[in-house]
């Protein structure tokens, strides 16, 4: 068409800095290039306001880096800067495959099923879609891909959800009591602390629309009770220099049911079942009954029962003690001082057992099985370390610190440094002793232990299985 | 049918769907009722323009419309995916390439307006400050403070 020319004729043409801003906008927008953007950006003040607008930088992170999801709050200039450099932690982009309508979708349909079906307990419930499962709230997933809205059970029950996921290709699931989000082929927890800004608020965003549609259900754990869960994850991991607390292994359980989201928080933690009093010690020997383990309780027990029938004065006869045949991982589990104290704090009750009150005779066995695990925990610590300066490319230790050497106190200096400058590290990453290759987080998506406390606890009794095998 | 009557007194009798490709056209056509014969003024837009809007309400008047904005679905809207007859259509003159992005802007018409945007955008692409500067008349309005500041907060995506 040259019609052009004559048109021109009246008036001169107007600059392209008198275009009003949102059209000057528009033009930076569709450059669909950073580089063109920040040199737009020094011609002139006109352009320079276009191209700082926080739009023309979602275009940028959608075009360029292909971060198609754009929730609220998001200074995408600084996104896109820390991203495009690889300063930004990583994202998930098959979240892409979630768009808002297909997040409001599978959220109708999860509120529709949660206000459908009211068990007679009075707890509405979500059930795993593959016929027969039968698996219900605690342990079921969403899947979001596309909308679609599948239910699907966890790796601890039948893994219908990742049969799912191989089956359709489908990537993106969200836990149904906790919304937290998982993706199958990252293999890796989404929206979570060390992950991407952008990606931390889509998963949020998707929580709360599918908790706004839910009305807030009560199966559905609110945001505050996920704080609180994030929080406990988190708690220091039991360290080789910590004083031991034994834990009884049925609350720890239920706690760490509780931190993968399999269930909701346990009442105060019970110790009593690992406890014994001397009394009991004599009466439980003359019945010959479990407590003999190793043989020294019953021998003591027999003594004590002597003691007793003389009617000798014993003033700790009444004084509870650690169970002497009570077992790792079957009765109870090891823990830091630190989580002891952080987890009495959250859930009272007690009371506390600290290996520095057993009876160096009567828990001969226990004391043992303690410095062994406490021995492959500064292997595996020292392992950490050096994997830590490796990735950094520094020279490691090759062996634990000695501790007699003269050179000493160098030596633990450099290992500080070594682990204040390293990043990070998420706890669970430094896991004693992974047991088996179905527990790492790539197989065990039902447990957010993978990213969580919970492993730390288990981490206990599997340093102690391997070291008494 | 539509009578549409541009800044310079010129009528144009378009089809009602022809016309309704402008959102603002549209919702007057609805205040106004479906039998008022009288002319639409459009004191934004001179004849010669109007008749190019025309033209491209005419070739586009079958459209789909839009999608929606807001779908983190859609396919990136690159600047190079011009169809032949707009790239056509659009190849006229800087001040007349403003002239109708200013039109669609006001009438309101996004189709039109993303075609001229994307086209200004083809021209400033793959240029250098100074160069985009000439392309467009651009006078460097920064004080030389503000123009070392904007060179320094958009030197990181030069160095590579």
């Amino acid at each position: 068409m040259a019609t052009a020319p004559p048109m021109r004729s009246h008036e001169p043409p107007p600059p392209l800095t008198a275009l009003p801003p949102e059209v000057l906008q528009g033009i930076v927008g569709h450059l669909g290039d950073h580089v063109a953007v920040c040199r737009v950006a020094r011609t002139c003040r006109a352009l320079a306001r276009a191209a700082s607008a926080n739009a023309v930088w979602r275009g940028l992170c959608r075009d360029v880096l292909g971060i198609r999801f754009h929730p609220p709050g998001v200074d995408w200039r600084r996104c896109f800067i820390a991203t495009f450099r690889g300063a930004a932690p990583p994202i998930c982009l098959h979240l892409n495959a979630v768009a808002d309508a297909d997040a409001a979708a599978a959220a109708r349909m999860l509120a529709d099923t949660l206000a459908g079906c009211t068990a007679p307990g009075g707890d509405a419930r979500v059930s795993c879609s593959v016929a027969g499962c039968g698996v219900l709230t605690d342990f079921v997933w969403v899947c979001l891909d596309g909308g679609c809205g599948f239910i699907g059970c966890g790796r601890t029950s039948n893994m219908h959800a990742r049969e799912h996921s191989l089956q359709t290709g489908h990537f993106i699931s969200f836990k149904v009591r906790t919304l937290e989000a998982w993706c199958y082929t990252c293999s890796q927890w989404l929206g979570i602390e060390e992950r991407h800004e952008v990606e931390r608020r889509r998963v949020a965003q998707i929580s709360d629309m599918i908790r706004a549609a839910a009305h807030h259900h009560r199966a559905l754990d609110s945001d505050i009770e996920n704080e609180r869960r994030r929080f406990q994850r988190s708690l220091p991991m039991l360290a080789s220099s910590d004083r031991i607390y034994f834990v009884s292994a049925k609350w720890s359980r239920a706690w760490q049911d509780y931190l993968v989201g399999n269930g909701r928080a346990p009442g105060p933690i019970d110790n009593s079942g690992l406890l014994v009093t001397m009394r009991e010690v004599a009466e439980l020997a003359v019945h010959g009954s479990e407590i003999v383990e190793p043989g020294t309780a019953n021998r003591l027990g027999l003594m004590l029962k002597r003691e007793i029938d003389l009617g000798r004065p014993l003033p700790l006869l009444d004084h509870p003690i650690l169970r002497v045949g009570a077992g790792v991982q079957e009765d109870f589990l090891y823990m830091g001082e630190p989580m002891w104290d952080a987890l009495v704090d959250l859930y009272g009750g007690g009371p506390p057992i600290c290996e520095d009150e057993l009876d160096p005779e009567l828990h001969r066995f226990h004391i043992e099985s303690i410095s062994s695990f406490r021995r492959r925990l500064v292997l595996f610590e020292h392992e950490a370390v050096a994997l830590a300066a490796a990735a950094d490319g520094r020279p490691a230790p090759a062996q634990p610190p000695p501790h007699e050497s003269a050179s000493d106190e160098e030596f633990h200096d450099e290992e500080n440094d070594v682990q204040g400058e390293a990043p990070p590290t998420p706890p669970w990453t430094v896991v004693p002793d992974p047991p088996e290759p179905s527990l790492l987080p790539a197989d065990n998506d039902d447990e957010p232990d993978s990213a969580s406390a919970a492993e730390q606890a288990a981490a206990p009794t599997t340093a102690r299985r391997s070291a008494t095998q | 049918m539509v009578k549409l009557s541009s800044s310079d007194g010129r009528e144009f009798v378009v089809a009602k769907e022809v016309a309704c490709q402008s959102v603002l056209i549209k919702n007057m056509l609805e205040d106004l009722g479906e039998d008022s014969d009288a002319p639409i003024p459009l004191p934004n837009v001179s004849g010669p323009v109007l008749e190019k809007v025309i033209e491209y309400a005419t070739h586009h008047k079958d459209d789909a419309p839009p999608p929606p904005e807001d779908d983190s679905k859609n396919i990136t809207k690159s600047s190079e995916d011009i169809e032949e007859w707009d790239k056509e259509f659009i190849n006229v003159d800087q001040g007349t390439l403003f002239e109708i992005i200013l039109a669609a802007n006001y009438l309101d018409m996004k189709g039109l307006l993303d075609l001229g945007c994307k086209t200004v955008a083809n021209m400033i692409k793959g240029k250098t400050v100074e160069e985009i500067r000439k392309t467009f008349n651009i006078v460097n309005d920064f004080t030389p403070e503000e123009e070392e500041q904007i060179r320094k907060e958009n030197e990181w995506c030069e160095d590579r």
